[in-house]
């Protein structure tokens, strides 16, 4: 059977392949550099002190779900009231947290209960109870049942009146200095849609009252290679910004317009919720004919603890890739449709072309040279190309990021780091990348596993997007 | 023992141009100067009442590199109260700020850019009281 | 990959020299200045070692600490002596950074004789460059430079909106006297105008505001009724009176809003029917009107009183 396959033609279809996903990074990381000198060129001259003595800026709100974060909570507040953007709303949900999360905001914050004033727009789970801060008055706390993190974004969004709203998860510290450079963007164009803030791993950093000290992060090579594929990952949409947009915002710190959100539906019970409001109002919008904006922006903002285990990042990951796989499955009707632009005939079917599909198409790729090399059909050379264009090529591609990072952000500021991070890179590619390929490809399993569940929130997708 | 007049004037603020500048116009007319410039240092320097019992004026401004300095103010409002008189000097000019900054017990609310004269008048007027 | 690794290290060495001597000179410009204005020493012992992009940074520095004449007259003449003529040439500039380095001193030290180049900056193409030139502008009191402003104002929307009304909010009372005059002739800036009266309280004549309170455009109405809010004048409580009785919600909440300002019986009948409007932000905002004037105990509401008196 082996001499009636032409292993030749078997081997072209996945140089193919991968050449061409890595033209599209390479396309992206050069986009992604030319946005990020342009921004380091605008901070160097703006001036941020306008902010401290507006009167007229907007108040924005940031909703942080919870659920068992009793551990984070405090953290997470303290640090948002520690900004000095003055106008600001927090808008904690507890989403049936088991543990005593309510309890610890109630004695850390002097939480009294207050009439529940705002109306169920986004339909919800029933609210028990709504309670406000006497010591920091800008704090608002709602307490309902679990129903997942989807829901009590929700729930926050119907109890907002800011015009924009950032969720934010509990576990996030925010930097004063990214995030006042974020105000500018955030309000320059009436059309955004959303907004996405870069976001790095703190493993170990601190926070300095409002500035995150990346001094003591933590040298565990999870974290670090964790802090290599967010370097790489938000890079490249910067590059996306200019190609029609982002596919996806990271759920981590993710900035929308409040009136938009609940005339869309709200967010859905999607896995990866935060991908998939994003694409959905790149569908309305398009669909609509209205102009917009998704943009991200290159600042560092956002710092989110990564997994420190193999077990929970993986089923992070999983996670992660099935959010995806039902994005898609939720917007098919964009892919390859000329209604919906550039975004529908390129970004769309690059995302299942180049990242839903491509753990199965590097799997089969290690499979074909293994049983290529028993069979002693392998070609040497061609073997070796196709090493340089995967694993070469994605080494090559860490070098780059880390380069434009010493350039422009320089957030890790000792040595010691950023030369762990030279050297993970190339550890990376022998055996972390190849667990990453294994998580994902778990993800498919369960995709059909749960496929009736997925169609049937597809269907009510549609009918909500009719409206 | 006869009680000794309050001489000393305590500043925390981050920004060491300014607390030289302020230094330098205090010592010219006379007093002393303690100055600070984390709220660490502020809230350990304040939680001994010996140490600022000689305090005629304490300035805080509110950026601080580790706090609002509000957040000093709020702690040890009680013990200041009656005893030493506050000005909060700050960039944060907001109405919104200025209000906050009256409410927690500052006796007044200097924002910056500010006139070293009419502050040094304000200072003095106020310990003069 | 050695090639990186040592493009690293010397990015790194070079990062760290630089920086150290940044740090060096900007603190020894910061201490010459700070010489200049204790009169320890004269402005003509000060010789520029530096670039000047440094020292515009330490006098901006100065300026967001100080205001006094003495700190006028300092940045002034250090303006002229070492800024202002580079800031006059790149005025034309192509680079965007260059114009803006000129912006940024027009607005350290705006001088009357500069006003042409000003008002040039505030109709650049870049924002950066027509913000921080407004900021001169106003400074300066530049007519022709406050009403581009009001153009830009009027054609951007977003932050631009924002900063520029709160710009000139922070403007003299002869700025708002000019924003006053082009909103009762430009009728196209009139909203844009009003928003900025609405910024501050100021002695300004606005006699277009009895119209605007009739308008159809609910905007203009909206910010009339921000500027009567920010500016009570005797009569307007009949006004905003009525305003509790209008199906635009946003109008009632401001209605609300402006009968805190006045004591009047009407006023407190007007409020007490708000405060079972079916809308919460409305019943809130008589609420907090109620309290402010003394007569929280006119609320039926005891939730609503509660939630007054705790945290208004």
């Amino acid at each position: 059977m082996m001499n009636k396959i032409n292993p030749a033609s078997i081997e072209m279809v996945f140089f193919w392949y991968f050449l061409s996903i890595n033209v599209v990074y390479s396309i992206l990381l050069f986009l992604g550099a030319i946005r990020v000198y342009q921004r380091r060129k605008e901070l160097s001259v703006e001036d941020f002190t306008n902010i401290l003595h507006s009167n007229s800026l907007p108040e924005i709100a940031f909703i942080v779900p919870m659920h068992n974060e009793a551990k984070n909570i405090c953290g997470c507040i303290q640090s948002i009231l520690n900004l000095t953007y003055r106008y600001k709303q927090i808008i904690a949900v507890n989403d049936g947290s088991k543990d005593n999360t309510l309890q610890v905001l109630k004695e850390q914050f002097d939480l009294v209960p207050i009439p529940h004033f705002f109306a169920e727009t986004i339909p919800a789970q029933p609210v028990r109870q709504v309670l406000r801060s006497r010591t920091v008055p800008e704090l608002l706390v709602i307490d309902k049942p679990h129903a997942g993190k989807y829901d009590a974004v929700n729930v926050g969004v119907n109890a907002c009146e800011n015009p924009f709203f950032i969720a934010v998860d509990a576990d996030v510290f925010i930097d004063n200095k990214g995030f006042e450079a974020l105000i500018r963007p955030l309000l320059a164009y009436p059309e955004t849609v959303a907004i996405g803030g870069t976001v790095r791993i703190k493993n170990g950093c601190t926070l300095d009252f409002n500035r995150i000290n990346t001094k003591k992060i933590s040298f565990h090579f999870l974290p670090m290679f964790q802090g290599l594929e967010y370097l790489r990952s938000f890079l490249q949409r910067q590059g996306w910004d200019y190609l029609a947009g982002n596919f996806v915002i990271a759920g981590a710190f993710s900035i929308f317009p409040t009136e938009l959100i609940r005339k869309t539906g709200g967010f859905s019970s999607c896995i990866a919720e935060d991908m998939e409001i994003v694409v959905r109002l790149h569908r309305v919008m398009k669909r609509s004919k209205i102009p917009y904006r998704v943009f991200y922006l290159p600042d560092p903002i956002a710092w989110t603890e990564g997994p420190s285990t193999l077990g929970a990042l993986g089923r992070q990951r999983t996670r992660w890739h099935l959010g995806l796989l039902e994005t898609l499955w939720y917007h098919k009707g964009m892919c390859l449709n000329p209604r919906y632009g550039f975004f529908g005939l390129f970004n769309y079917p690059f995302w299942i072309w180049g990242e839903a599909i491509e753990p199965v198409m590097e799997a089969l790729g290690y499979t074909v040279v293994l049983i290529a090399w028993a069979a002693g059909l392998m070609n040497g050379s061609f073997a070796l190309l196709l090493i340089l264009i995967t694993l070469g090529f994605a080494f090559v591609y860490s070098l780059a990021c880390l380069l434009i990072e010493e350039a422009s952000f320089r957030k890790y500021t000792s040595f010691k780091t950023i030369m762990m991070m030279f050297l993970l890179s190339l550890i990376e590619n022998c055996g972390y990348r190849q667990l990453t390929v294994y998580w994902r490809i778990k993800s498919f399993a369960q995709f059909f596993r749960t496929f009736r569940q997925t169609h049937r929130e597809s269907k009510r997708l549609q009918r909500l997007m009719k409206k | 023992m006869t009680t000794s007049k309050k001489n000393m004037i305590v500043i925390v603020d981050d920004d060491e141009d300014l607390l030289r500048l302020l230094t330098a116009a205090f010592i010219a007319k006379g007093f002393e100067v303690k100055t600070m410039t984390t709220g660490k240092e502020g809230l350990s320097f304040f939680s001994d009442e010996k140490k600022w019992s000689g305090a005629a004026l304490i300035i805080l401004d509110r950026m601080l590199p580790d706090m609002d300095g509000l957040d000093i103010l709020r702690k040890f409002t009680a013990k200041f109260s009656h005893k030493v008189p506050v000005l909060i000097l700050s960039v944060l000019t907001s109405e919104k700020d200025v209000l906050s900054g009256l409410q927690k017990g500052a006796v007044d609310y200097i924002g910056k850019p500010f006139s070293l004269p009419i502050l040094m008048e304000k200072a003095l007027a106020l310990i003069g009281k | 990959m050695l090639f990186v690794f040592c493009l690293i290290v010397i990015k790194r060495i070079r990062f760290f020299v630089s920086e150290k001597k940044s740090k060096k000179i900007r603190h020894d410009l910061s201490k010459l200045v700070g010489d200049c204005l204790e009169k320890k020493r004269t402005l003509n012992s000060i010789k520029l070692v530096c670039s000047q992009y440094i020292l515009l940074e330490v006098l901006e520095g100065y300026n967001l600490r100080f205001s006094g004449d003495d700190w006028k007259q300092l940045n002034s003449l250090l303006s002229q002596r070492f800024l202002l003529p580079k800031a006059r040439r790149w005025v034309k500039s192509w680079f965007w950074l260059k114009r803006n380095f000129a912006a940024r001193v027009f607005a350290l030290a705006p001088l009357s004789k500069d006003e042409s180049h000003i008002v040039q900056l505030t109709q650049d193409r870049s924002f950066l460059v027509r913000s921080v030139a407004s900021v001169a502008a106003v400074k300066l009191e530049s007519k022709r430079g406050v009403l581009n402003i009001l153009h830009n104002m009027h054609q951007e929307l977003g932050y631009a909106h924002v900063y520029y009304s709160d710009i000139l909010s922070q403007g003299s009372n002869q700025v708002f006297n000019w924003v006053a005059e082009v909103a009762a002739e430009h009728k196209a800036l009139h909203l844009v105008c009003l928003e900025v009266l609405a910024g501050k309280t100021a002695p300004v004549a606005t006699p277009f505001l009895n119209e605007d309170f009739q308008a159809k455009n609910a905007k203009i109405r909206q910010a009339a009724l921000k500027v009567a809010i920010r500016n009570p004048q005797k009569g307007n409580e009949k006004i905003f009176s009525s305003c509790l009785e209008d199906p635009d919600e946003e109008i009632r909440i401001l209605g609300s809003m402006g009968l805190g300002n006045y004591p009047v019986k009407e006023g407190y009948a007007a409020l007490q029917k708000g405060a079972s409007d079916s809308s919460w932000k409305v019943r809130l905002e008589c609420a907090k009107s109620l309290k402010k004037l003394g007569k929280i105990h006119l609320l039926k509401d005891p939730e609503m009183v509660q939630y007054v008196l705790e945290f208004v």
